[in-house]
């Protein structure tokens, strides 16, 4: 074995394999991780390309009608990155030549599956998975026109990471597309161990918690994202799109909602709308009603309220924060359980929040009807991350109202969309209207 | 600059603090009166009493509480420090005078319940015949699933109102007693006997003291001339009884020298409820017009006679008067004011009857 081999990094792995093979007479290294690679399968494959072309005298590997049969390539230089990604080296000692191939390998995908993160009632029920080729095939076959580009990158210096960027040539703005490659190539050799790095480099803002990076699962949502002039970023192992730039409405309107006749997507849509008031004003409402603004309640809804509060020793404020802190619990724990203890939290997390805390006259029988509302529209709303965000911004809400009332919510609201609207990514304001895509009624 | 910057950010995080939330009181903490009465003792003394629904009781049960200061608010003051929470009147939806009050002055009240920013502008205020003191254990037994809140019931137009009777609101009142052009005019209401309330009629207000006395059937065509009325409206005659279904008024206003004219002109539209046998619908429409004619030119004669412009005349006859003379509007130009009255009937419809 040769010494100064430019695979010395690799020496140390226990799943890296050198292995003697006969090809056509000759002895060859074979180099592969054990971890990627069917080795039986691959050594078969070999020998039997060699068998084949035993005709001719005998082939050495870097004898172009073998590296034709094998679809190899010859490499130069270091190859411990090809190994790394999975790729097998053959490596003559006669010659000192070396070749790469793609040989069988482990299986190591999951097949697609039912989206986990979205659920879909209308619409194709496929989900992008971690395999970035996986992906982009998905996305073809949804998708299917000459004008979708594709632009491959590989991130990181130590620790490589593919990605594909792809937009829709006529429908993105040529500039928007050119901004974001430019921001991706200037931070390319930025190690993207999570997507966190990822987003930095798509300016998401560290203290924005309203994605200004639309993420979806869904190959109809990312096409159709695509065909609204938006760019799309897949990242390997990462079963999700990044769609750049998110917008708001991306909170409230769902390409899925087009499945049904226009009506019923208008429905949905005022729906969501409702819900995204609902979950961000409901505590902070109940906290202006109940201690600083009584006086727009009707008397017999005062009445009925105090007589509903009566005994509970807490402020109003003390009070929403301790059911809503125990909600959030709630949700937390039912995300990290493993699914056979899910139930559970769900069930005792409903007697605790609907029952007990009542009986025991911690907090009033109104609050858990403005919490449970609170927590159902919450959930109404599109994304896991426009979700969390609405989350932070009412108890941002909740505290300017219990300071200054009505006033406060008010002035909350004004603030948000004020906050909302400065938000711009590569040009492209938060607030826009995105292009509805052409309808005929012919 | 830096530091400047974050001295201004710390002041900025300051600020909250600055408006206080320490005077947050929970709804369960205060007393929230549907309803207040205010009575003079002969002493000058405000006698104040609340009317507290129970927070927790049945639903008729309420607290009566009584104060008596020679201030208003003090005497609100000494209810509080006997009850185990804040009275707060922030959900007082009436407020009830005594006559005995109303014919001195009800300037302070007025303008104390104005002052105070805890009584909404929108509170209905009338007038009390009787003793004050046994007013409010009236609607006691009262009509069923009537509760100490359904005071503002009987002034509400989505429940128990008529047209019969005047709504006031405070800052109407408040109004009446600074416009030169404009007075107030009060229900008056006694305690029932087996109903919450009862009807008296409604008094004209001048420089808030009582003058003069309408009949409900006069604040009726009060109510047509105002616009305040509604649908459901029954009109008895010596021939039958009609329901008005819309009212239009119409005022022209002239000058004569320094006489005011004023001429106005009821549109009604009518249908027809009851009527007694072979009385045709001219006969229908000349009574109803006799009986509009004759009430309003009372409703005139009573407020020009006790000075009192409580139909708001002289707002039609602002652009005629300079602002000297529209200071005399309610003393001396509004008694010589000449009137006019046309009234126009149209049936709209016979039930479904055939004739």
């Amino acid at each position: 074995m040769t010494g100064s081999s430019p695979i010395h990094q690799l020496k140390d792995m226990p799943d890296f394999k050198k292995e003697l093979l006969q090809i056509g007479g000759q002895e060859v290294w074979l180099f592969y991780l054990d971890s990627l690679v069917d080795a039986i399968k691959t050594k078969q494959y070999l020998l039997r390309q060699s068998e084949l072309l035993h005709h001719a005298a005998s082939p050495l590997p870097s004898d172009p009608s073998f590296l034709h049969s094998i679809s190899g390539k010859p490499v130069e230089g270091d190859f411990a990155i090809p190994v790394l990604q999975g790729q097998a080296i053959l490596f003559d000692t006669s010659s000192l030549q070396a070749v790469q191939f793609t040989p069988l390998s482990v299986n190591l995908e999951r097949s697609i599956e039912k989206s986990q993160i979205q659920s879909v009632v209308a619409g194709p029920q496929t989900a992008f998975t971690e395999e970035l080729d996986t992906n982009i095939g998905l996305l073809r076959k949804q998708l299917v026109s000459t004008n979708l580009v594709c632009r491959d990158i590989t991130f990181g210096t130590d620790i490589k990471r593919r990605a594909s960027l792809f937009y829709l040539e006529g429908s993105a703005h040529s500039g928007l597309v050119e901004e974001i490659w430019d921001a991706i190539l200037k931070r390319q050799h930025v190690d993207h161990l999570t997507t966190q790095t990822v987003y930095k480099t798509l300016q998401q803002k560290w203290w924005n918690p309203f994605p200004t990076i639309f993420s979806t699962d869904q190959p109809m949502e990312a096409s159709q994202m695509l065909h609204d002039g938006r760019v799309l970023l897949f990242l390997d192992q990462y079963p999700v799109a990044l769609v750049v730039p998110g917008m708001f409405q991306d909170t409230v309107f769902l390409t899925e909602d087009r499945n049904y006749p226009q009506i019923i997507t208008y429905f949905l849509r005022i729906l969501r709308i409702l819900a995204l008031i609902v979950s961000s004003t409901a505590p902070a409402l109940y906290v202006a009603l109940i201690a600083v603004n009584p006086e727009v309640l009707r008397i017999e809804l005062a009445l009925s309220i105090a007589q509903s509060r009566e005994g509970v020793p807490y402020p109003a404020m003390v009070e929403v924060l301790l059911m809503m802190l125990v909600l959030e619990l709630v949700r937390e724990a039912s995300v990290r359980l493993p699914r056979s203890v899910g139930p559970t939290v769900t069930m005792v997390g409903g007697i605790v929040l609907g029952q007990a805390v009542v009986q025991a006259q911690l907090v009033s029988n109104l609050l858990i009807i403005v919490i449970s509302a609170l927590s159902i529209a919450n959930s109404s709303i599109i994304g896991v991350q426009s979700t969390i965000a609405i989350r932070i911004y009412k108890y941002l809400l909740l505290v300017i109202t219990s300071v200054f009332g009505f006033v406060g919510m008010f002035i909350g609201i004004v603030g948000f969309i004020v906050y909302l609207s400065h938000l711009i990514t590569f040009g492209v304001p938060y607030l826009s209207k995105r292009k509805e895509p052409e309808i005929s009624h012919e | 600059m830096k530091k400047r910057r974050l001295h201004l950010i710390s002041l900025l995080l300051l600020l909250p603090f600055l408006s206080g939330c320490w005077d947050v009181k929970d709804i369960n903490h205060r007393a929230l009166p549907a309803a207040m009465a205010i009575d003079r003792a002969d002493t000058g003394d405000y006698i104040v009493w609340l009317k507290i629904p129970k927070i927790g009781g049945s639903r008729n049960s309420y607290i009566i509480a009584r104060g008596h200061h020679a201030s208003i608010s003090k005497a609100i003051d000494l209810i509080s420090s006997n009850l185990d929470r804040t009275v707060d009147l922030l959900h007082v939806k009436l407020i009830f005078l005594s006559e005995r009050l109303a014919k001195n002055n009800t300037k302070e009240v007025i303008d104390y319940a104005l002052r105070t920013r805890e009584i909404g502008n929108k509170t209905k205020i009338a007038v009390v015949r009787g003793d004050m003191s046994t007013f409010f254990e009236s609607s006691h037994k009262s009509v069923a699933g009537s509760t100490s809140t359904s005071y503002d019931n009987f002034f509400s137009k989505t429940s128990g109102w008529t047209p019969d009777v005047v709504r006031s609101a405070l800052w109407q009142v408040y109004r009446g007693s600074r416009s030169d052009t404009e007075d107030s005019l009060l229900p008056i209401v006694k305690r029932g006997e087996s109903t919450m309330l009862f009807l008296v009629g409604s008094c004209l207000m001048k420089n808030e003291k009582l003058v003069a006395e309408y009949t409900p059937q006069e604040s009726l065509i009060y109510n047509v001339y105002k616009g305040e009325f509604r649908n459901g409206i029954v009109q008895t005659l010596d021939h039958g009884a009609v329901r008005l279904l819309s009212a239009d008024v119409e005022n022209d206003t002239s000058r004569k020298g320094k006489q005011p004219v004023l001429h106005v002109k009821f549109k009604v539209k009518v249908t027809t409820l009851e009527s007694k046998a072979g009385v045709t619908d001219a006969m229908l429409i000349r009574d109803l017009k006799m009986i509009f004619k004759k009430r309003f030119a009372k409703l005139i004669e009573i407020s020009q006679q006790a000075h009192a412009d409580v139909l708001g005349i002289g707002q039609h006859f602002r652009h005629h008067y300079s602002n000297e003379e529209l200071n005399t509007w309610k003393d001396e130009l509004f008694s010589q004011m000449e009137t006019h009255i046309d009234v126009e009937v149209t049936i709209r419809n016979r039930g479904l009857l055939r004739n």
